[in-house]
Formats: C-alpha cells, sequence, structure tokens
C-alpha cells in the first residue's frame, strides 16, 4: 500500500479512525460509534442505490428499451407493479410480478439445484461398507458417513416418539452428529472473526508504513 | 477465585484477544506452516495444467473477507502466470472487479503478462446464477466489453473464449451468495468443467460437501489455505503467511478460554450439589 498524495493518506487515516471508533464499542457504547454506524449506514445505502441503478436499471432496461426493444416496457411495467405494495389500497397488483418472479425461479432453479444439491448429496452417501480392496480406515470413514447422515435423518423424523433401543439411540447418535457439525462451524467461524481483525491490524500497519515512507 | 472467573468482565477477554491478535504481527515468530491433503491437491491441479491452458478466476468476495480470499486470488495468480497460462476474471460481487483489478496490476508486472493478451478483466456483472448459465450459452451476450470498457472483439485473448468449454479449469473464490454453490450447479454440474474453490472460513463448512461429492476438485479454507497455499508456491511475505501467526496465537487463547470456561462451569456445579447435600 503506497500513499501517492495528501488525499491517499488522508483517506487511509480515514479508513483507521472508523475502525477504531467500531471497535471502540467493545469498551461501551459511545457517540464515536454512533457516528461511524451512521456513516456506515449511509454510504452503504448510497453505494447500493448506485450499483442498483448503474449495474441493474441501467443497462438491463433503460439501455434496452432507448435501443427501443420495447419487450422490456413488460417488465418495466411489472417492477412498478411491485412497487405498488407501498399503497394499500394497490398492493394487490404486486402479487402478480411477484407469482411471476417466484415461478420464474423455481423453474429456472429447481433441475439444477435438485441435481447438484440434493442427488449428488444423497450419490455421496452411498458408500460401500463391505467388499475386497476395503482398507479398515476406509470402512471406518464410509461407516460414520452412511451411520452419520441415518441417525440425523432420523432425529428430524417427527411422527414417531424418539423412544426405545433402536430408535431412540439412533435419534441420539443423530443429535451427537450435529453437534459435532455445529461445533466444527463454529471452529471456522471463529477462525473467520479473527482473521477480520487480523485484516484490519494489518491495514494499520500498512497504513502506518504508507505515512513514513509519504514523509521520508 | 471461582466467582470472579464466572463473573469476569468480558472487556478483559477482547483485551487478551487483542494483545494475541497484535504482538504476533509486531513481532512474528514465524511459526511453521504444514500444507493440509487439500491444499497440496489444490497446488497440484493447478501445477498439472498444461502450459497456455485457459483458466477462469471469479472474484465473489467483499471487503469483509478480504485479508481470507485475496490472498489466495494473488497466490493462484503467481501460479498460473508462472505457468504461462491465460486468465480472464469476472465478479459476480461489486467490489470483486476492483479486487480483480488490484490482484492483477500487484501480479502481472512481475511476469510481464500483458493486458488483453494474457489476462482479462471483465469485471462485476449483476444477476448470480443467470450470469453464469448465460456465459456457457454465449458469453459475448453478457460481457460486451472488458473493466476498461474495451470491446471483447478487441482483446486477442477473448478470441479463444466461446464457453464454459473453453476453460480448462475454473477457479471461484467465494464468501457466500452468489458464489460456490452457483458455480457447482452450472459449472460443475452442467458443464461438467473442473472447479476448484477458496472459501472464507464462515463459508468453508459448506463447501465440504460438494467436495465430498466430487463437484470441487479440491478447496482452500480460510487465511490457513491461503497460507498453505502460499508456502507450496515458495511465496516470500505472503499477506495470509503473515498473518497465520496472530491467527495461531488467537486460536490457542480462544481454544484455552473454552477450556477454562468448562471447568469453571463444573467446578460451580460439583460446589452447587455439594452445597445441596
Amino acid at each position: 500500500m503506497e500513499a501517492q498524495s495528501w488525499g491517499d493518506l488522508l483517506g487511509m487515516w480515514l479508513g483507521v479512525a472508523l475502525s477504531l471508533f467500531i471497535f471502540s464499542f467493545l469498551y461501551k457504547d459511545n457517540p464515536l460509534y454512533k457516528l461511524a454506524e451512521h456513516i456506515f449506514v449511509g454510504v452503504s445505502a448510497g453505494y447500493w442505490m448506485c450499483i442498483g441503478y448503474w449495474q441493474v436499471l441501467h443497462p438491463n432496461l433503460i439501455l434496452r428499451l432507448q435501443a427501443g426493444d420495447w419487450r422490456y416496457g413488460a417488465a418495466a411495467i411489472m417492477g412498478v407493479m411491485l412497487l405498488m405494495r407501498i399503497y394499500p389500497r394497490w398492493a394487490w397488483m404486486g402479487r402478480w410480478p411477484l407469482a411471476f418472479m417466484v415461478g420464474i425461479f423455481a423453474g429456472y432453479n429447481i433441475v439444477y439445484t435438485m441435481q447438484a444439491q440434493v442427488l449428488r448429496q444423497i450419490e455421496a452417501t452411498i458408500l460401500p461398507l463391505w467388499g475386497a480392496g476395503l482398507t479398515w480406515y476406509q470402512w471406518l470413514i464410509n461407516l460414520i458417513v452412511v451411520g452419520g447422515t441415518l441417525c440425523a435423518l432420523l432425529y428430524f423424523y417427527f411422527s414417531k416418539e424418539q423412544r426405545g433401543p433402536l430408535w431412540g439411540r439412533a435419534a441420539r447418535v443423530g443429535i451427537w452428529v450435529l453437534m459435532v457439525s455445529l461445533g466444527a462451524a463454529f471452529g471456522y467461524t471463529v477462525m473467520a472473526r479473527l482473521s477480520l481483525f487480523i485484516g484490519r491490524v494489518m491495514y494499520f500497519q500498512d497504513v502506518w508504513r504508507a505515512t513514513v515512507n509519504f514523509f521520508s | 477465585m471461582l466467582d470472579y472467573l464466572a463473573n469476569l468482565d468480558r472487556r478483559w477477554i477482547f483485551l487478551a484477544l487483542a494483545v494475541a491478535v497484535i504482538a504476533p504481527l509486531l513481532w512474528p515468530f514465524h511459526l511453521p506452516v504444514e500444507p493440509s491433503p487439500l491444499s497440496r491437491k489444490f497446488y497440484q491441479t493447478v501445477e498439472d495444467l498444461p502450459s497456455n491452458s485457459l483458466v477462469l478466476l471469479s472474484f465473489d468476495y467483499g471487503p469483509g473477507t478480504k485479508v481470507e480470499c485475496h490472498p489466495m486470488a494473488v497466490a493462484m495468480l503467481h501460479h498460473l502466470f508462472r505457468k504461462k497460462c491465460p486468465v480472464v476474471c469476472i465478479a459476480l460481487w461489486p467490489e470483486g472487479s476492483m479486487f480483480a483489478r488490484q490482484a492483477l496490476q500487484e501480479v502481472a508486472p512481475q511476469y510481464g503478462a500483458r493486458e488483453g493478451i494474457d489476462y482479462v478483466n471483465l469485471g462485476y456483472k449483476n444477476g448470480g446464477e443467470v450470469i453464469l448459465r448465460g456465459m456457457g450459452e454465449d458469453i459475448r451476450a453478457i460481457y460486451s466489453h472488458d473493466l476498461r470498457g474495451q470491446a471483447l472483439a478487441d482483446l486477442p485473448l477473448m478470441e479463444r473464449v466461446r464457453g464454459w468449454d473453453s476453460f480448462a479449469l475454473v477457479c471461484d473464490w467465494s464468501m457466500g451468495r452468489p458464489g460456490l454453490a452457483e458455480f457447482v450447479r452450472v459449472v460443475s454440474g452442467q458443464y461438467r468443467r473442473p472447479l476448484l474453490a477458496g472459501t472464507s472460513a464462515v463459508t468453508t463448512p459448506e463447501a465440504y460437501p460438494f467436495l465430498n461429492a466430487g463437484q470441487v476438485e479440491s478447496l482452500l479454507g480460510g487465511m490457513r489455505g491461503a497460507s498453505e497455499y502460499e508456502v507450496l508456491l515458495g511465496l516470500k511475505d505472503g499477506q495470509a503467511t503473515r498473518g497465520i501467526d496472530a491467527q495461531s496465537v488467537a486460536h490457542f487463547l480462544v481454544a484455552g478460554l473454552i477450556i477454562l470456561a468448562n471447568i469453571v462451569y463444573f467446578a460451580q456445579e460439583r460446589r452447587r450439589r455439594k452445597a445441596e447435600g
């Protein structure tokens, strides 16, 4: 990171100050934190509004209408109908484009989502538990995957009481499997949050170096 | 002591974590980084590409996970340019096109890679999965210009690009949606192209089922994955490796605090049961 001008340097230090304002909440709520929070909300809203206009509306609707492709007029009308939900009297108009969107997305996604995220995942849990060439380690891994999946699924079957030597124990194992997966997810989340903090501290270091280089 | 620990002001924990992160960054002690089998497979998949193979990188992350995903992207650009593999960059996240530009500006000059010939940055397109499917049918219907505004027809590298079949390898740097799930459905599921992924730590558990099912060739998870890849490439001063000491110390501290909290909890329970007779 290099500062080429006073403007660059000011921007960098503004980033440092706003980060520290946000971190100050860890001590207690204070006006500097509120200031940084409000700036963030305002800037985010403006940023996403610009992205929405220049990346979605302008290229996909306005430019096409300007080019004389009036088919997109139907999309514009449906967009306006969606906004009618603001007025309770005309809110019913919003249901039609919403129904259209739900129908399109369901049809568009259902086949590939089923293939990639349901069928392939089921296929990946159909593993051999006996047979030639199966080492004890592979057998153990396969047993954990097959048994863990079945037990976790049994836990989510609520039409039969989860009691008894077989059903009750299998559901209990299912809870353990879920606990282990939640523990792994928690560990990764801790790692991510720490990485975020590390990234900020590295940014402070880089700004400090850039400042020293700028004045030397 | 037990009551003091049970009611410890959490700001002491924040302070301890801050020290655990800041101290190793100020005084690094270079803990060894041992690449995992997954990182090795990721490295080997890129290494096995024939020279001049066309690769697509998708920068689907924002500032929140830049510290995790960006070092992976920079390291992979080093790897690809070393092997003289041309790169096409896209982004399904608005900030992704800026990160792609930053990474290319940092790495490309070191290998003499030229924009339009050795790499192209097509920038951000809104639409997620719709964009990916559209690229499979006709990439020119989706992208008419690159990020600089240069028409695709004027970019020599784009003559080689028709659809997903043009790419020998696709890699997605993903921190959420749109991201890896969309790539799995379209690139791996529909077009059967080899897919690699680098994910932020939060999204890594969601990526493992794809890996287990063979839909993703290999995976780099979080800052640790990025650091392992940097080590395999022999990159000096890698951004992820720079932060890995701090992460290791902070993880030890968090693990220690969890153990301590459990000891305090069970000791209190035991005391309560004794008091109740």
